[in-house]
């Protein structure tokens, strides 16, 4: 793993919080959890994830 | 005289507009050889920036031997024979566009007719292996990828100038038209959801992969209104033929003109299609099998 790879993981597991928190409230269980955590740090580890939020910016001059 | 005429109504399609045009093609609106030729060279031309800043990441001018993968009517790999002194080989699937390349191309240009997912080439045998708007064809991409990566020499490269997403495209407000264009592109087996694969296919065929964005269709809009409005009415014809293919009439085609060109004018438009581009060395990692 390399070291791009090794902080894409780090940043997984520190925002997973937010994640958990939403399975939770779906009403996942600790172990669903747990899975599917394993299964998207695998993911990143091979660089097989890919995200994209299309986000915009306008500037309007009057 | 039937064989002036094509039928053009989708199976089952309920044409909301045109529904008292008539049900066949004129000669003149069929798609041939030489729309393609007009379209794949404008195509180019609107990504020649991106494609040109691509080509020089990757040191296209150093390298000895290159593959255009897919090279259609020889329109970009005529441009990257022009960067290098390197022997350029162009290949394709499709005859007629072959024979289209083979008069745009110089000399130099091997061109060949072949498939990606089963290349006439030994292993390792190019320093870069280059392709545009190719995968989105493609019904087994990761075979094509892998088949791309294993001609292609230890630390040389593969690189993915252009592949969209189209179900990632956004439209406001909502353009009749795209979704015509959808079907024609389905019909064509062209996988929507290309671009966001680009990267999981690349790092499949163990290359140590670099993915970016396009953004030249979204610059569009930041341009002059007036280059805005006679870009849109020079590229019109495509969009014409494909209305006429679905039955418009000249009348609705030229109402959804105006309308378009209103919008432009107003700074109404927008229109956002994700592309993207992927960089992959090769480094001697495994592949999985396609």
């Amino acid at each position: 793993m390399n070291k791009e790879t090794e902080q894409q993981v780090e940043e997984l597991l520190r925002e997973f919080w937010s994640t958990k928190e939403l399975l939770l409230k779906i009403g996942w269980s600790e172990q669903q959890i747990e899975d599917y955590k394993q299964e998207q740090i695998e993911l990143v580890k091979k660089n097989l994830l890919f995200s994209f939020v299309p986000a915009f910016y306008a500037i309007g001059r009057k | 005289m039937i064989d002036a005429y094509e039928l053009c109504r989708y199976p089952g399609e309920s044409n909301k507009r045109g529904a008292a045009a008539k049900n066949i093609m004129l000669e003149k609106d069929k798609w041939t050889i030489k729309d393609w030729v007009r379209r794949l060279k404008e195509q180019a031309e609107e990504t020649k920036e991106y494609r040109h800043r691509l080509y020089e990441k990757v040191e296209v001018k150093t390298k000895r031997d290159i593959l255009d993968a897919g090279c259609g009517t020889g329109v970009i790999t005529a441009d990257i024979a022009s960067l290098t002194t390197g022997d350029v080989i162009g290949i394709d699937i499709d005859r007629k566009k072959l024979e289209q390349a083979k008069i745009l191309v110089s000399d130099s240009v091997t061109l060949l007719e072949a498939d990606v997912l089963q290349l006439p080439f030994k292993d390792e045998a190019f320093d870069l292996v280059i392709f545009s708007v190719l995968l989105i064809y493609i019904k087994n991409q990761q075979r094509a990828v892998n088949e791309m990566t294993r001609v292609t020499k230890k630390n040389g490269i593969v690189l993915a100038t252009t592949e969209p997403d189209y179900a990632g495209a956004i439209f406001y407000p909502e353009n009749e038209m795209y979704s015509l264009f959808l079907k024609d592109l389905e019909e064509m087996g062209a996988d929507f959801c290309t671009g966001r694969k680009l990267r999981s296919l690349f790092s499949k065929a163990g290359l140590q992969t670099e993915i970016g964005l396009h953004t030249e269709y979204f610059d569009m809009m930041n341009k002059d209104t007036k280059e805005q409005v006679t870009l849109f009415l020079d590229h019109f014809w495509f969009t014409e033929k494909l209305l006429r293919k679905h039955n418009w009439i000249d009348e609705e085609i030229e109402t959804y003109k105006q309308e378009r060109v209103q919008l432009i004018e107003t700074n109404q438009l927008f229109y956002y299609l994700p592309t993207f581009y992927a960089i992959g060395k090769k480094c001697g990692i495994s592949q999985e099998k396609g």
